[in-house]
C-alpha cells in the first residue's frame, strides 16, 4: 500500500466488494495510488481487474465498500469525480463520422473545457503524437494505435489528475507500445495518477512504480518495481497464477 | 452540456446514411400523399361544381319553362309540367346536400370513399337520400390498403422512419463502444440520452412539420378562416404528441439494455401492434358489438319502395280518367294525392330501418371514441379525420341534417300537393336550400383534445418507464 499522507490519494478503494449472484468478482479491495504514480495491475482473465476499473468509473454500483477519487465518494459525487479522470479502454472507440479533431473537441467540451479552440486541441493532438495530417481525418480511418493517442490527447486536454487505462497497449505493436509507455511516463511525471490493468508483464515493470496481482477477485500481491528485474516479477506473478 | 451531446449527435446522424434514406423516403411518402389526397379532393370538387352547375342550369330552365306555360306561349306536358308539385318535388327539381370540404380535407380522405359527401335530394324513396358513393372505390388494392393519404403516411409510416431513426440510440453507442468513453465523462446518463434523443426529435419533428405545413399548402383550396387556423393548430398539435409517444417508446426501449437487433425487433413489434393489429381487433370488436347496419336491407327498400312508387305511378297514369268519374285534371291530381300518399307511407315502413341504421352509425363510432385510446394510431387517425372535415363524427351530422332537409324538402312540396297548389316563380324562389352547419369548434376541439391526452399520457408514462431505467443504470460495455 502507498504511505499515508494528508493529501488526499487520487485513485483510492477501500474494502470494495463487488458480486454478480453468487459469483463473487471482487473481494474486499484495499488500494490507494498517490498522485504521479504507475500502478500496473497484473492477473488473468476474469480475475477482476476490469471490474475493478468499472467501479472506479461507477459504472457499476460497489456491492459493499467505496471507491474514492481525490477523496470524493464515486458513489455520491458521480459526476464531480468525474472531472478528474481519464478512461483509456484496450480500444479507444470514438465517432468513426467525425475526425480525430472534432472528437476531441466533443469529449473536451463534455469534460467541460468547451472553450479550447482548435489550435489547442491540435496542439494536444500532437502532443500525444498524431500526425498533424491525421487530425482532420475521419476516425473511421485510423489504426487502433491513432485512436489510443486521441485517449491520450483527451486525458491531456482535459487535465486529468487519474487515469484509468484496461490493457491499453493489447494489440499495439512494440513501437506503438513503446510510444504509448513513454506519453504514461510524462503523464505521470504531470503528477497524473495512473491505474493500468495489463497483462504485459515487460510493461508493467518499465513504467510502473508499483505492480499489483489480482487473482479470484482479490489483490494476492502488491510491490515496488524499483528492485525488481522482469524475470523476477515474471516468476512472482506465475507462481500466483499456479497455486 | 445537453446542447453539446445534440450538436454532436447532429454531425453524427448528418453522416448517418440510413437517417438520410429513412427522411427520404417520409419526404416521398408526404409529397406523393399530398398529391393524391389533393387529386381525390380535387375530384370530388369537380364533381360537385358539376353537379351544382347542371342543378343551376336545370333550375333556370325550368322556371323559364314556368314563365312560357304561365304566359300561354308553351304547353306543359305531364311530365315535364313545371307546376306540378309532385313531378318537381320527386324529378325535374331534385337537389344536391352537398358536405362542403374544408381546406385540410386533403389531410384525410378515407371516409370519403365509403359515405357519400353529396346527396341527390328528391320526394321520392325513403328519406329521398341516395347511398351510393359519388367516388366508388378504385380497384382491389385500394380496397385492401385505403386511401394513400397523408394521414396513412403520419399514422403507418412516421413510426417506422421514428424507429430507424432512433432504435440504437443507446445501444448502438454501447455496441460502439463509445458510451464507456462518453460515460467516464461528468455527464450523466439522463443527459446524453435525452440529448440524443432531443436532437433526432427536433429534427424528425421540424422536417415533419415542414412536409405536413408544405402539403397542407400545396393542396389547400378555398377561404381560409380563423376556425381553419385552429383546426390546423389542433392537426399538428396532435402530430407532434404521436412524433413525441414514438420517441418516448424508442427512448423507454433502448433504456432496456437491450441490443439494437432487440430494440429493433421490440419497437417493430409495438408498431405492428399499435398501427396494425390493435386497429383491426377494434374494427373486429365494434363490429361484434354493434353489427353493421345493413346496406343491402337498404338499398332493397330503397328499390322496393322505388319500384312500388313506379308502379303505382304506373297504374294511376294508366287507369287515371279510365273510371269516367271526373275529368282529366281531377283524376290526374287524384292519382297525384295517392302517389304522395304512397309515398308517406313507405317513408314510414322505411323510418324504423333508417332509424337503426342511423343508431347502429352513432354506437359504431361512439365505441370507436372510446376504444381510440387503445392506440395512439386510431388516435392519430380519428383526429386527423376530424380536422380534416371527413372524419365519421361530421359525416352522420351531415346524413342527419341531409335526413331533416329531405323532410323539409317533402313537406314543401307535399303541402302544395295536399293543397291542390300549383308551383309559381315565387315557390321556385322559395325552394328550402341546404346549408350544411358546422359543429362548433369547442365540441371539435373538446373532442381532438381528448385524443391529445390519450397520446400524452402514454407518452407520459414512457418517459416515467425510461426514467425509472435511467436512474436505475445501463450496462455500458
Amino acid at each position: 500500500m502507498a504511505p499515508r499522507s494528508s493529501v488526499p490519494p487520487v485513485l483510492e478503494a477501500i474494502g470494495l466488494r463487488k458480486t454478480y449472484g453468487d459469483v463473487v468478482a471482487l473481494h474486499g479491495l484495499d488500494l490507494s495510488i498517490a498522485a504521479g504514480e504507475i500502478f500496473c495491475l497484473l492477473g488473468a482473465n476474469g480475475a477482476g481487474k476490469t471490474t475493478t476499473i468499472q467501479l472506479f468509473l461507477g459504472f457499476i454500483p460497489p456491492t459493499a465498500g467505496c471507491v474514492r477519487i481525490l477523496g470524493q465518494d464515486v458513489a455520491t459525487h458521480a459526476l464531480q469525480t468525474k472531472q478528474h479522470i481519464a478512461y483509456i479502454p484496450e480500444n479507444v472507440m470514438l465517432y468513426p463520422n467525425l475526425t480525430g479533431l472534432e472528437n476531441l473537441k466533443f469529449f473536451t467540451t463534455l469534460a467541460g473545457h468547451g472553450d479550447l479552440d482548435r489550435a489547442t486541441l491540435g496542439t494536444y493532438l500532437d502532443r500525444a503524437g498524431l500526425a498533424p495530417e491525421a487530425a482532420g481525418r475521419r476516425v473511421g480511418t485510423y489504426s487502433k494505435g491513432m485512436r489510443q493517442k486521441v485517449g491520450i490527447a483527451m486525458a491531456m486536454a482535459k487535465g486529468a489528475q487519474a487515469l484509468l487505462l484496461d490493457e491499453p497497449t493489447s494489440g499495439l505493436d512494440p513501437k506503438g507500445s513503446n510510444e504509448f509507455s513513454r506519453l504514461l511516463q510524462t503523464m505521470s511525471a504531470a503528477g497524473v495518477g495512473i491505474l493500468m490493468a495489463t497483462h504485459d508483464i515487460f510493461r508493467s515493470k518499465e513504467i510502473g512504480a508499483r505492480v499489483g496481482i489480482m487473482k479470484h477477485g482479490q489483490l494476492v500481491a502488491c510491490m515496488g518495481t524499483e528492485d525488481l528485474s522482469h524475470s523476477d516479477l515474471e516468476r512472482i506473478y506465475l507462481e500466483h497464477m499456479h497455486d | 452540456m445537453l446542447w453539446t451531446v445534440v450538436r454532436m449527435d447532429a454531425r453524427n446522424v448528418r453522416a448517418e446514411v440510413s437517417a438520410w434514406l429513412a427522411l427520404l423516403l417520409l419526404a416521398t411518402g408526404v409529397t406523393y400523399a399530398a398529391w393524391s389526397g389533393a387529386a381525390a379532393v380535387h375530384a370530388d370538387r369537380q364533381a360537385v361544381a358539376t353537379a351544382l352547375t347542371e342543378q343551376q342550369t336545370r333550375m333556370r330552365d325550368l322556371q323559364v319553362r314556368l314563365h312560357a306555360v304561365q304566359a300561354g306561349q308553351k304547353q306543359a306536358t305531364s311530365t315535364e309540367d313545371p307546376s306540378d308539385p309532385a313531378l318537381v318535388g320527386s324529378t325535374l327539381a331534385a337537389v344536391w346536400a352537398v358536405l362542403p370540404q374544408l381546406p385540410l380535407a386533403s389531410v384525410a380522405v378515407g371516409q370519403r370513399d365509403l359515405a357519400a359527401a353529396r346527396v341527390r335530394i328528391t320526394t321520392q324513396g325513403p328519406s329521398g337520400r341516395s347511398l351510393q358513393s359519388d367516388r366508388p372505390m378504385t380497384g382491389p388494392t385500394r380496397l385492401l390498403t385505403g386511401a394513400f393519404d397523408l394521414a396513412f403516411v403520419l399514422v403507418a409510416l412516421l413510426p417506422l422512419v421514428i424507429i430507424v431513426l432512433t432504435y440504437d440510440l443507446l445501444a448502438g453507442e454501447r455496441e460502439r463502444g463509445t458510451l464507456a468513453l462518453v460515460l467516464a465523462h461528468p455527464v450523466s446518463l439522463a443527459t446524453f440520452v435525452l440529448g440524443k434523443a432531443l436532437q433526432r426529435g427536433l429534427l424528425l419533428g421540424s422536417v415533419t412539420l415542414g412536409l405536413a405545413l408544405l402539403a397542407v399548402a400545396a393542396t389547400v383550396d378555398g377561404p381560409w378562416t380563423s376556425d381553419d387556423a385552429v383546426r390546423m393548430l389542433l392537426y399538428l398539435g396532435t402530430l407532434m404528441a404521436y412524433v413525441g409517444f414514438w420517441f418516448a417508446a424508442a427512448v423507454a426501449i433502448n433504456v432496456r439494455g437491450q441490443t439494437s437487433a432487440g430494440n429493433a425487433l421490440a419497437l417493430i413489434g409495438l408498431w405492428l401492434a399499435l398501427v396494425v393489429i390493435v386497429p383491426g381487433i377494434v374494427q373486429v370488436a365494434v363490429q361484434a358489438t354493434h353489427p353493421p347496419p345493413s346496406r343491402v336491407e337498404l338499398v332493397n327498400l330503397t328499390r322496393a319502395a322505388a319500384s312500388e312508387i313506379e308502379a303505382e305511378l304506373s297504374d294511376l297514369q294508366g287507369n287515371h280518367g279510365a273510371d269516367g268519374k271526373g275529368t282529366p285534371a281531377q283524376n290526374a291530381q287524384a292519382a297525384t294525392e295517392r302517389l304522395v300518399a304512397v309515398q308517406v307511407a313507405l317513408e314510414k315502413r322505411a323510418a324504423p330501418v333508417l332509424q337503426a341504421f342511423g343508431t347502429q352509425l352513432a354506437a359504431q363510432q361512439a365505441l370507436v371514441n372510446a376504444l381510440r385510446f387503445l392506440s395512439p394510431a386510431i388516435v392519430l387517425q380519428e383526429a386527423l379525420g376530424d380536422v380534416a372535415g371527413n372524419g365519421g363524427h361530421r359525416l352522420q351530422q351531415f346524413h342527419s341534417q341531409v335526413d331533416e332537409f329531405g323532410q323539409r324538402w317533402r313537406n314543401f312540396f307535399f303541402s302544395r300537393v295536399s293543397a291542390r297548389q300549383r308551383l309559381t316563380v315565387a315557390d321556385y324562389a322559395a325552394l328550402p336550400q341546404f346549408v350544411f352547419r358546422e359543429e362548433s369548434l369547442p365540441a371539435l376541439g373538446t373532442r381532438v383534445g381528448a385524443g391529445l391526452m390519450g397520446l400524452l399520457l402514454p407518452t407520459l408514462l414512457l418517459i416515467g418507464w425510461a426514467g425509472v431505467g435511467l436512474r436505475r443504470g445501463v450496462r455500458v460495455m
